[in-house]
């Protein structure tokens, strides 16, 4: 493509105007070997264009999804039903105790 | 529509949702349960799909507003984007130094464009999507659209020619 060309499409991509193909031209000119020394300040701007769109997302898209904040929730629950079990078991047993020391005294 | 139908819907595109989240909320995890979350209320919608004229286009919008609304929790936890240097999985080691540093100055100075400049920008650019898609996926007529994307441009592009002419790094 002769440079005259590509200085046009410059212009327009600049404008917000190039169509797809006309911005496909542009991404091979400027990722290729021969650059304008005018137009350099292009080079970067299309290889971080073309090397950015390699990047993916390589985690398995999950359907079913238990949301952890639940599942916290669920623990959480289940501790403090445990905590208050034992609490209660605890107090009970020193109220027997308190008892029988009580019985104990007036024998 | 089963499970692996629908993964087979969305594998074109899931690379694009992911990098359109990873451009709005920089952390790569936080773009990650973008991506995923996303796909999760698509799916839960699936009885919707067939009515959807396009779903990509239709997801790649339910993620730009996933990522406004993540941003606005952000800003009202007085929690900021740290603007850094591009962070991918790929590192192009087995590229020049200079191209590293293309990748990285490019990306810090898409990173300082408004979010919608960033966004369009993405799409266009880097995904090199239609107009008329892209008006669909930002609600924007298409002279708006074309404005936004030609500043975004000229920005970056000014920006890099003075780097140039200073030789500042």
């Amino acid at each position: 493509m002769e440079l005259a060309n590509i200085e046009k499409l410059v212009i327009k991509y600049k404008n917000g105007t190039t169509s797809l193909e006309e911005e496909s031209i542009l991404r091979n000119y400027f990722t290729g070997e021969s650059v304008a020394a005018h137009l350099q300040e292009y080079v970067p701007m299309f290889t971080y264009f073309t090397f950015i769109k390699k990047e993916s997302f390589d985690k398995n898209v999950q359907l079913k999804i238990e949301k952890p904040s639940n599942k916290n929730r669920k623990f959480l629950s289940v501790a403090a039903s445990i905590v208050l079990l034992l609490t209660s078991v605890f107090f009970k047993k020193k109220r027997m105790i308190g008892i029988r020391q009580k019985n104990n005294l007036h024998r | 529509m089963n499970e692996s139908d629908f993964l087979k819907v969305i594998s074109p595109f899931k690379d694009k949702v992911f990098r359109l989240a990873k451009r709005l909320l920089v952390s790569i995890e936080e773009a990650e349960d973008a991506t995923q979350e996303v796909f999760f209320k698509l799916w839960k919608n699936k009885e919707k799909i067939s009515d959807y004229k396009n779903i990509e286009a239709f997801a790649m919008t339910m993620t730009k507003n996933f990522c406004y609304d993540r941003l606005k929790s952000k800003q009202a936890g007085n929690l900021t984007l740290v603007h850094t240097n591009y962070k991918g999985k790929e590192t192009p080691l087995e590229k020049s130094i200079e191209y590293k540093d293309a990748v990285n100055i490019v990306h810090s100075l898409i990173e300082q464009l408004p979010e919608m400049q960033k966004i369009i920008i993405q799409l266009r650019d880097v995904e090199q999507y239609e107009f008329e898609e892209i008006c669909d996926m930002v609600s924007m007529k298409p002279i708006a659209v074309r404005v936004a994307l030609s500043r975004a441009r000229k920005t970056v592009r000014n920006a890099l020619t003075k780097q140039q002419n200073y030789g500042v790094s």
